[in-house]
């Protein structure tokens, strides 16, 4: 009669694999998703300078208009983003000497800003846009708030 | 570390030893796709904000190219003008038989403009005009808030800086029909001249030269393009061009009757050639382009701390109906992007050259003193 049983080989291999499978496909979900995070990334840099030509050709001008372009353009990458956390911040460019110039231009009264106005007729707006990603699985995991992207642009467009 | 040893033979230690390689192994592949990833967005702002540059140089040289219409308005407004008060008094001069004796030029409020318009766009100074340089600086302002490198002084009043390193971002205007001097289109240029009288040197009478064979008396005719100066003649003998029938063989100017009269048109003719009129496009068919070479940093270093640069070109063409003082309310020069390949372009450009020279100049300086040369 055997009083103790010895440890067996067998199985060891099945043990390894159950152990480290969960783990391997957390991993390779990681790198997926990391995948489709930078993605959505990517499209929403590329979405912003595609609007910004666009404002450059004249098509769009106010900043609702170009909210609703940069979301259309997102297309199937919608999914990752929230319409509503979709906003956009426009100002002037930082002045230059010429926008200095125009300025004291204008001043002297709207006969010479029409003046100047044939003159130098392009303007820019800089933008700052920012979006809330709501992320895949697993990184929704971790951050449930979603991670916010911004970018910044500055475009000049003639005629103004 | 005998029991590390041991520990590691048994199948706990075995697996937990293949967890921790895979663990390396993932974090590897993680960070390199983490790497990766910001690379390819950083590559994606440095193409945004290249094309929105280059879009900027076009915007402002669209908006020259309006303001050139309206000053070739004001060219053709003060010769109507000039030509109406030559018209009201010339009664009264000719009366009083003061006409050709009043030192006073007729075309003189016409030049002021034109030296004006010469000052605005460096059509024939050697220096940049006024506009071109306006060029220069929104393109070196946008490139700066767009994120590309900015080496220049900072144009913004409230914003000097000097240069640490190699210039970034650089322009070159109109380098497609610039000429074998590609240098210089690092000088702010926007492609114009004046147009003068010389599109009526077609209506100039040309002349005609014969060559009579000997052996067979067949009279061969040629025009002057076909005629070259003879070498080392005596007084002025002309010779068949090498490569053409009769090659090298003396010709003699054929006397057409009335001739004296076709000398005297082609000598008015010649003296309109020299006259000034409005600003044109300097090339034909018209091309106005500008090329931005920039490079964009990005946060990627490398183990040694360098940060990564994304090098960028970009081209945009300006292109409309024309320049004519008439044209003034025809639809508004427009810019846009053109595709560029940055090695086929360097290779047909000579950009390669040009940005190899750069790296050899030591500053600012020497690069100007170059451009310079070689404009001169």
């Amino acid at each position: 009669m055997i009083l103790f049983k010895r440890p067996q080989e067998k199985g060891q291999a099945l043990t390894e694999m159950i152990l480290v499978i969960p783990l391997l496909v957390l991993m390779l979900a990681g790198i997926i998703q990391l995948i489709i995070l930078f993605q959505a990334r990517i499209a929403f840099e590329k979405t912003c300078g595609d609007v910004a030509r666009e404002y450059d050709a004249g098509l769009v001008s106010n900043p609702d208009a170009i909210n609703q372009d940069i979301w259309d353009k997102l297309g199937v990458y919608q999914k990752y983003f929230k319409r509503d956390s979709l906003t956009l911040n426009t100002e002037p460019p930082q002045p230059t000497l010429v926008d200095s110039l125009t300025q004291k231009i204008d001043s002297f009264g709207p006969w010479a800003a029409k003046l100047r106005s044939y003159l130098i007729n392009y303007e820019g707006q800089t933008w700052t846009i920012s979006i809330n990603c709501q992320p895949p699985f697993l990184p929704a995991f971790v951050l449930p708030n979603g991670i916010g992207f911004q970018t910044q642009l500055t475009a000049l467009r003639y005629p103004a | 570390m005998i029991r590390l040893k041991d520990w590691s033979r048994k199948p706990s230690g075995q697996v937990l030893l293949a967890t921790l390689l895979f663990c390396f192994i993932f974090i590897a592949l993680f960070l390199g796709l983490f790497k990766s990833g910001l690379l390819y967005s950083a590559k994606e702002r440095a193409t945004r904000a290249s094309n929105l540059t280059v879009l900027a140089a076009g915007a402002v040289y669209a908006n020259g190219m309006q303001v050139v219409r309206l000053s070739n308005m004001i060219v053709i407004a003060t010769a109507l003008a000039s030509a109406a008060l030559l018209a009201t008094g010339v009664g009264e001069l000719v009366a009083l038989g003061s006409l050709f004796t009043l030192d006073f030029d007729p075309l003189a409020f016409v030049k002021a403009v034109q030296k004006v318009q010469d000052l605005l766009f460096g059509i024939t100074t050697k220096l940049p005009g006024l506009y071109p340089l306006l060029i220069t600086v929104e393109t070196f302002s946008i490139a700066g808030q767009n994120g590309l490198k900015s080496t220049w002084p900072g144009f913004s009043p409230n914003n000097w800086k000097l240069p640490t390193s190699l210039p970034s971002p650089i322009l070159f205007f109109n380098i497609l029909s610039i000429g074998p001097k590609t240098t210089q289109a690092l000088i702010p240029n926007m492609a114009l001249k004046f147009r003068d009288g010389s599109f009526l040197t077609m209506l100039k009478p040309k002349k005609f030269y014969q060559f009579t064979r000997v052996t067979d008396g067949k009279v061969f005719t040629y025009t002057e393009d076909q005629v070259e100066l003879a070498p080392g003649s005596r007084g002025a003998s002309y010779r068949v061009k090498p490569g053409l029938e009769n090659q090298y063989k003396f010709v003699t100017e054929i006397k057409i009757p009335g001739s004296e009269k076709l000398a005297k048109l082609a000598n008015t003719i010649n003296a309109l050639t020299a006259l000034k009129l409005d600003v044109t496009d300097r090339d034909d068919p018209p091309l106005h382009n500008i090329f931005v070479f920039g490079s964009y940093p990005t946060s990627i270093a490398d183990p040694s701390g360098n940060k990564a640069e994304i090098m960028t070109l970009g081209q945009v063409t300006v292109s409309g109906s024309g320049l004519e003082a008439w044209k003034v309310s025809d639809p508004h020069y427009s810019a846009f992007l053109s595709p560029t390949d940055p090695i086929e372009l360097a290779k047909e450009m000579g950009i390669q050259s040009i940005l190899s020279q750069l790296g050899n100049l030591l500053n600012l300086q020497n690069l100007f003193k170059k451009a310079i040369d070689d404009l001169i």
